[in-house]
């Protein structure tokens, strides 16, 4: 059962009237059971990968906190310390939190993550190599990872990981985090909360507000119709090109590519919207996952606009620490050594961000596609950091300016495509495919501009109505620029406002795709 | 206590529009010859009459004459059998029925396909099935029973099913048909091959040319106790617990088709013992048309319209003969 459906709505409405029916103080506990509840719908019946998570959380972070607390009191109470004896005695609670979280976190949670969802793809390869030694090789594990392993796990080290540098304070009740852990509408799909944003939120019980509700439902249904109209109306069409990617020019794989770009780009941002609008309806404010990606004018800036609350753990958890690590450091002076001082302030940057885009990719699948989808982007990032002053010289030397509007599309284009032709490795079914539809894309590039190439398999009423989404939505987010538009909706008198949502509602049943091979789960829950 | 007001307020207002959108696409876009149209304006007109119901595929839908069996059995009868209708379909409109009349008789239809078919993988079927439902409790049961989550919507919204919305030329012709005086007495374009067949006793005339020349036919036309689906015995009887239950007199009925095709569809004679095995077990009759005597001299080509279905003459022919074989007991 996933939130586009109807039994899931019905569940959710039921989950609403309890949550503001029960006093302020047990409201959290309703969010903790409808969570349960959903895990069990989604089809989990096995609840001890998230209970392991959870235990090991509230143990850790437990310990960690209890040292903090011995630590602060010890330095309260004693008198006298020197300077040198306080500095050894945090230095020493410092070691004793960081066994608890390399053990009770990043050992267990990710060890857990390794085995299920990376066992077999480590296997596979080492298995390759033994054959190539001659050796014997190693049974596969055939391990599944639960719904939301990936994104729950990212979240439960993020909470460890700010408790561990002291910005938060552990909870001791193991239901309280059993719910920051499980909290349903992000479950799937994210968007990656924060404990110190999140978790207060969850547990403080919501006073009903009517301008919540309306701004929860205004922004479901705007999440719908992304999803059925633009995302699962496209699906079958990107579908069909890279099945048949073998017989297709590299012009229709191409074209592929950008469909998929915004296809991914409908779904996930429309799940996005609906998880945040549900919350909302709570009174819980989550983050946003999503700020108009696609004006974006440089790929860096797109990271930082697409699924923002996974770049931005991975610039707060990774990027941060290994660019001021002591590895990065090293790298840095021996860069200065051998390739002078610009580029010695690079390499730890360099280091950092070859660090983040390998897990980035990885943590998205246990495939070489998408650690290769991973590099990539790290490496079109890195190089436009290297060659910025270049880039900068050229500009100047022919009177570009940067605020020109030509120049910002150009760049927004230029950013949508090198987006959309790396996706030629998360739109293949396997590694070989995405070389192969590099191949074809290199090789038999072939333009042309019948039905049959640009569209396969499509009608024309369907494109039509493909169209008319895009339209809404790149007119939509034009509109949010200045001022979001819910914002701007609830300035309209009450008719023009109903009228615009009952068109919406309209358009959402009448133009949406609702035949069973074309709707479904989201794209980003395989993650 | 304003707020809620307020919600209130608005929940009419929301549920208003997506009835008067729905209404509205139906009538425009659900072509005037969907038999589900005719047959729930019957069903909502004889409400409190029917005491004979008839359930099934297309065999008996085409097969018997609601009206001509009703008048010969002095018992208001109604064919609601569709198109490929799975037994899980019959079980729920059959519990539909029994919530608005004092349904005594049932005959339900059954052949290979009843037992060896997955038809809950098609979606039309399953909706034409909802459709003829009167009561809203039941359409929720079946869609809890029989549906996959993604697939509730296009259930409760016709505006869901639809595909194509820009084909004016089909728009211009419903709305012309429906508007017309025909629709408004409930009659289907008389265009259509197939016309409806509920109460009334409309059917093609067309006859079958004896030109079925395959030689084999799918696994799962053929009988095979091997490839009996579960899901489809555990329905068949959870219909005969729902009769004995409510006391209803349960007949089943095994429809005839051509020679030529019967002779491809495996042991009928196995078919038989299984049903016959199924009846004494509950307490219910079996009128398998296979075992009739001369049935093919009885029932000749000309009686269908294909292999399978029976034409209007056959249809008379047979609903006269099934009569008198029901009330000689």
């Amino acid at each position: 059962m996933t939130v586009n459906t109807v039994p899931f709505f019905v569940c959710f409405a039921i989950s609403v009237l309890i949550y503001y029916a029960v006093p302020k103080r047990f409201r959290w506990m309703v969010l903790l059971g409808v969570s349960l509840l959903f895990y069990h719908l989604m089809g989990v019946d096995n609840f001890i990968y998230v209970i392991i998570t959870t235990v090991t959380l509230v143990v850790s972070t437990g310990r960690m906190q209890r040292i903090d607390d011995r630590l602060s009191r010890e330095l309260k109470e004693t008198d006298g310390l020197t300077r040198e004896e306080k500095k050894q005695r945090k230095a020493r609670a410092k070691t004793l939190k960081r066994r608890w979280l390399v053990l009770g976190v990043l050992f267990v949670n990710l060890g857990i993550l390794l085995v299920l969802k990376y066992g077999d793809f480590f296997i596979f390869n080492f298995n390759r190599i033994f054959q190539l030694l001659g050796l014997n090789t190693v049974n596969q594990l055939g391990f599944m990872a639960p719904l939301g392993m990936s994104y729950y796990t990212l979240q439960s080290i993020g909470y460890a990981l700010e408790v561990y540098k002291g910005k938060v304070k552990a909870e001791r009740n193991p239901f309280k985090v059993l719910l920051f852990v499980t909290y349903y509408p992000q479950m799937t799909q994210g968007p990656i909360g924060r404990y110190p944003d999140l978790a207060p939120q969850l547990f403080r019980g919501h006073e009903f507000s009517y301008h919540n509700l309306s701004y929860g439902c205004q922004r479901i249904l705007w999440g719908l119709f992304k999803k059925v109209i633009i995302a699962d109306r496209m699906k079958p069409l990107v579908t069909t090109i890279f099945d048949g990617y073998a017989d297709a020019s590299g012009f229709t794989l191409f074209m592929g590519c950008v469909y998929m770009a915004l296809q991914i780009y409908a779904d996930f941002s429309g799940y996005t919207d609906i998880v945040l609008g549900m919350s909302q309806i709570y009174g819980i404010r989550m983050s946003e996952n999503f700020e108009r990606p696609y004006f974006a004018n440089s790929l860096s800036e797109f990271w930082r606009r697409w699924h923002m609350s996974l770049s931005s753990w991975f610039r707060d958890y990774v990027f941060y620490p290994v660019s001021i690590s002591h590895a990065a450091s090293k790298l840095g002076k021996w860069g200065k050594k051998v390739f002078g001082s610009y580029m010695g302030k690079m390499f730890p940057v360099l280091l950092a961000l070859a660090t983040v885009w390998f897990c980035t990719g990885f943590w998205h699948d246990a495939s070489w596609r998408y650690i290769f989808w991973g590099l990539g982007n790290g490496g079109i990032i890195a190089l436009s950091f290297i060659l910025q002053p270049q880039f900068d010289k050229m500009k100047n030397a022919v009177h570009i300016r940067d605020d020109a509007w030509w120049w910002r599309g150009f760049t927004i284009l230029r950013t949508f495509f090198i987006v959309a032709i790396l996706k030629v490795f998360p739109g293949a079914a396997s590694t070989q495919q995405s070389l192969g539809i590099i191949r074809q894309m290199l090789f038999h590039f072939q333009p042309a501009f019948s039905m049959d190439t640009l569209f396969p398999g499509m009608e024309t009423y369907e494109l039509l109505y493909i169209a008319f989404g895009l339209l809404v939505l790149f007119c939509v987010s034009l509109l949010q620029i200045k001022m979001p538009v819910r914002d701007r909706l609830a300035k309209l008198p009450f008719v023009v406002r109903w009228c615009v949502y009952f068109l919406l509602l309209a358009f959402i049943l009448g133009l949406g795709a609702f035949d069973s091979d074309m709707v479904g789960g989201f794209e980003y829950a395989q993650f | 206590m304003r707020s809620f007001r307020k919600i209130l307020l608005r929940l009419i207002l929301i549920a208003a529009f997506l009835k008067v959108f729905d209404m509205g696409i139906r009538f425009a876009y659900q072509a005037p010859g969907t038999t589900a149209i005719y047959a729930i304006n019957d069903l909502k007109e004889s409400k409190g009459q029917v005491e004979t119901l008839i359930l099934g595929t297309s065999l008996v839908h085409w097969g018997i004459k609601g009206l001509q069996l009703g008048d010969a059995l002095e018992s208001t009868t109604y064919n609601l059998a569709t198109a490929a209708q799975p037994l899980n379909g019959s079980y729920y409109l059959l519990k539909d029925q029994v919530k608005h009349n004092d349904i005594k008789r049932l005959f339900l239809g059954v052949h290979v396909s009843s037992m060896t078919r997955d038809y809950n993988s098609n979606i039309k079927l399953r909706e034409g099935i909802y459709d003829r439902m009167l009561s809203p409790l039941s359409k929720i049961e079946y869609l809890y029973q029989t549906a996959d989550y993604n697939e509730y919507l296009q259930y409760l919204f016709f505006s869901a099913r639809l595909d194509n919305l820009t084909d004016w030329d089909q728009v211009k012709n419903n709305v012309e048909y429906k508007l017309s005086n025909d629709f408004k007495e409930n009659r289907s374009p008389a265009k259509r091959k197939y016309v409806y067949q509920g109460m009334g006793d409309e059917n093609t005339k067309a006859v079958y040319k004896g030109t079925f020349a395959k030689k084999r036919l799918p696994r799962r036309s053929c009988w095979d106790r091997s490839l009996i689906i579960d899901k489809n015995v555990e329905y068949l009887q959870k219909i005969a617990d729902f009769c004995e239950e409510e006391g209803i007199e349960l007949n089943l009925v095994i429809m005839p088709m051509v020679q030529e095709i019967t002779r491809l569809m495996g042991d009928m004679n196995d078919m038989h013992v299984f049903y016959q095995e199924f009846c004494d077990k509950n307490n219910a009759r079996l009128f398998d048309f296979y075992q009739y005597e001369n049935i093919y001299e009885i029932l000749p080509n000309d009686c269908y319209q294909d292999e399978k279905h029976l034409n209007s003459k056959g249809a008379e022919k047979f609903t006269e003969l099934f009569a008198n074989w029901y009330q000689e007991g």
